[in-house]
């Protein structure tokens, strides 16, 4: 590891905490429900009473039913939005309809806020389809997600309750007073470095130099040759970029404008662009940590939550740096140095940009899947296999360190019961978290929140590795082949988007079953972390006695960690064995 | 093709809308 390394980490987390007491605080005051200045406070009672949205608090299972019916529109919607772009207007390019399958895939994917991509943007999807439905979903999925949060914190700092909020105000206040003007701003500091932002029509261009390549194809006859093909030509996609890529950011998507990412140069042109891109995606899960407990009444609590997030973070992305920047042995055997100088990073620099090196790629990646936003400005299917596992690992603790933002907070919240559960079990006392009794109707909710993802991972994996249409996908063979499908099944069930890119994944197999774990991965663990929200809010909150586990200092940090990182070895350990860890054997004997 | 995925659209949804009948017939039964 280098010093540029640690710089750049000890800079992300400074800014980032630094951030999260002035932005939890208006994330609080946004949850509250407070009036806002005078116009923006009409213009939200206009446009919700335009909208038939009456002031009222709702229920746990009312909210529940708005949360899953304005998703299911919003997934309708966006279908009907990419299968009928060839006729709509703000088409240049003159796309036709996305296939059916993959429109499928694409709009549970934006929909659930994990904007994993079989397609490539830019040879696919009209401007039209980018901004109405995929960027408007990059607002809608991450508010959504902000909003689950508010619940289960309101279940929290309420008590003798029966009301957890109102979805639809919640959602209003979250896009309109947080993620528009913060996108706004990011969206013109990336323009500023370089960012693009147009309507233009793609652009061809010629190049300095023609570039020849060969290529197979089937001759007369019906064999497969190979041809030689000389290119002098090529095509500069345009499209609105910037204002796509501050969302994708913020609401932690992921989903870029283009295939490459946040390593193509019109989406994260430099290392200022990078280091802005890192900052918006931790900005809104950290804040949301002093939101609650600021709700709670003992900001330290929300604190333990956040240190807890940043010593799992700092360790696993220092761990995921050092493996990169150890290098290749394969590529060390050919002579090639791979030593860190004046003049390169070394280390491993297969499938990262030369602009970010090792530092600036291993900790991006780690941030993206830390939390489950999923942009890419490496290919992890070129990291070592150690290096690939930590992304992976980071998604399997449930996207919970940092995490989506909300869902983070409520993912982390939850691991927090099943820590004082654990904890009330050692010392032979009902278990109590920030006031309230934890009681068996939560644990049962806490236990289908924790196991649901890691089901659906390792069956649709199990499922993938043993059918032909699954088999068909990955691009390698042996372990890595593995990982690449394991990985698929971890981002999707985990509303992280990024991939492995080896896999072919724009299938009718691998669209259709990732589709159906985004979902369930998404509102399978919503919905019993809002039934957890309606429980708490019942419950009386009882004072603090002599038995009572404290879950606002070091102890219970290292409680609520150990407990993290046992659930995802317990579950994903003999997985981890037949991917990653056999392929770094097999590299290093 | 088209509503053979809707109808799997509108099924997973159908589901999670069974799944909150479920979590709620659990808490009343607590």
């Amino acid at each position: 590891m280098t010093p540029e390394f640690f710089a750049l980490l000890a800079a992300l987390l400074a800014v980032v905490v630094g951030a999260a007491r002035p932005l939890g605080r208006f994330f609080g005051w946004i949850m509250d429900g407070r009036p806002a200045w005078g116009p923006l406070a009409r213009l939200e009672d206009g446009l919700l009473r335009l909208c038939g949205v009456r002031r009222v608090e709702m229920s746990w299972r009312a909210y529940a039913v708005a949360l899953i019916v304005f998703s299911l529109l919003g997934t309708l919607l966006l279908y009907a939005l990419q299968r009928l772009q060839g006729w709509l207007p703000l088409n240049p390019q003159q796309f036709g309809a996305v296939s059916p399958d993959s429109s499928f895939n694409t709009a549970i994917s934006f929909v659930t806020n994990t904007d994993w991509q079989g397609y490539a943007g830019e040879s696919s999807m009209s401007n039209l389809t980018q901004m109405m439905g995929l960027a408007v979903q990059n607002f809608l999925s991450a508010a959504s997600g902000i909003a689950v949060a508010f619940a289960l914190i309101r279940g929290f700092a309420r008590h003798s309750a029966h009301d957890i909020g109102n979805f639809w105000v919640d959602l209003y206040r979250i896009t309109a007073y947080a993620l528009l003007p913060l996108s706004l701003l990011l969206a013109v500091a990336l323009v500023s470095q370089g960012v693009i932002q147009n309507f233009a029509a793609d652009m061809p261009v010629t190049t300095l130099q023609a570039t020849s390549y060969t290529t197979p194809k089937l001759d007369a006859a019906g064999q497969a040759v190979r041809q030689t093909v000389t290119v002098a030509q090529q095509t500069l996609p345009m499209g609105p970029v910037a204002s796509q890529e501050a969302i994708k950011q913020l609401g932690t998507n992921g989903g870029g404008f283009f295939n490459a990412n946040s390593a193509h140069p019109y989406e994260n042109p430099n290392a200022l662009s990078d280091f802005l891109e890192m900052v918006a995606v931790l900005l809104i899960p950290a804040a949301l940590v002093y939101t609650f407990g600021l709700a709670v009444g003992d900001t330290r609590q929300g604190w333990v939550l956040l240190a807890a997030m940043m010593l799992v973070f700092a360790v696993a992305v220092t761990g995921l740096a050092a493996a990169e920047q150890q290098g290749n042995p394969a590529i060390a055997a050919l002579g090639v140095n791979q030593a860190h100088g004046v003049l390169q990073s070394g280390g491993n620099m297969e499938g990262k940009e030369t602009r970010f090196g090792i530092a600036a790629s291993a900790l991006f990646d780690a941030v993206t899947t830390t939390t489950s936003c999923g942009a890419v400005n490496a290919m992890i299917d070129s990291f070592t296999p150690l290096g690939g596992l930590v992304p992976m690992a980071l998604m399997q603790l449930g996207e919970v360190v940092f995490g989506g933002v909300g869902s983070g907070l409520a993912g982390m919240l939850v691991f927090a019961l099943v820590a004082v559960f654990v904890g009330g079990l050692m010392i032979g006392r009902t278990p109590e978290y920030v006031g309230k009794k934890v009681e068996a109707f939560d644990m049962k909710m806490v236990s289908i929140a924790v196991l649901l993802m890691p089901a659906l991972v390792l069956l649709g994996t199990a499922l993938a590795v043993v059918v032909p249409a699954g088999l068909a996908g990955p691009a390698n063979p042996g372990a890595h082949g593995f990982s690449e499908i394991f990985y698929a099944f971890t981002s999707a069930a985990n509303n992280n988007g990024s991939a492995f890119a080896g896999l072919s994944a724009n299938t009718p197999f691998y669209n259709g079953w990732l589709g159906v774990a985004m979902l369930l991965g998404r509102f399978g663990v919503m919905v019993p972390t809002l039934a957890l929200a309606g429980s708490l809010a019942a419950k009386k909150r009882i004072p603090a006695g002599g038995g009572t586990l404290p879950t606002h200092g070091p102890l219970f940090i290292s409680l609520l960690i150990g407990v993290l990182l046992l659930v995802g070895a317990l579950n994903f350990f003999p997985a981890w064995g037949l991917g990653p860890i056999v392929e770094q054997l097999q590299l290093w004997t | 093709m088209d509503g053979l995925w809707i109808a799997l659209i509108l099924a997973l949804d159908a589901a999670m809308l069974g799944l909150v009948w479920f979590c709620d017939r659990l808490l009343h039964r607590n």
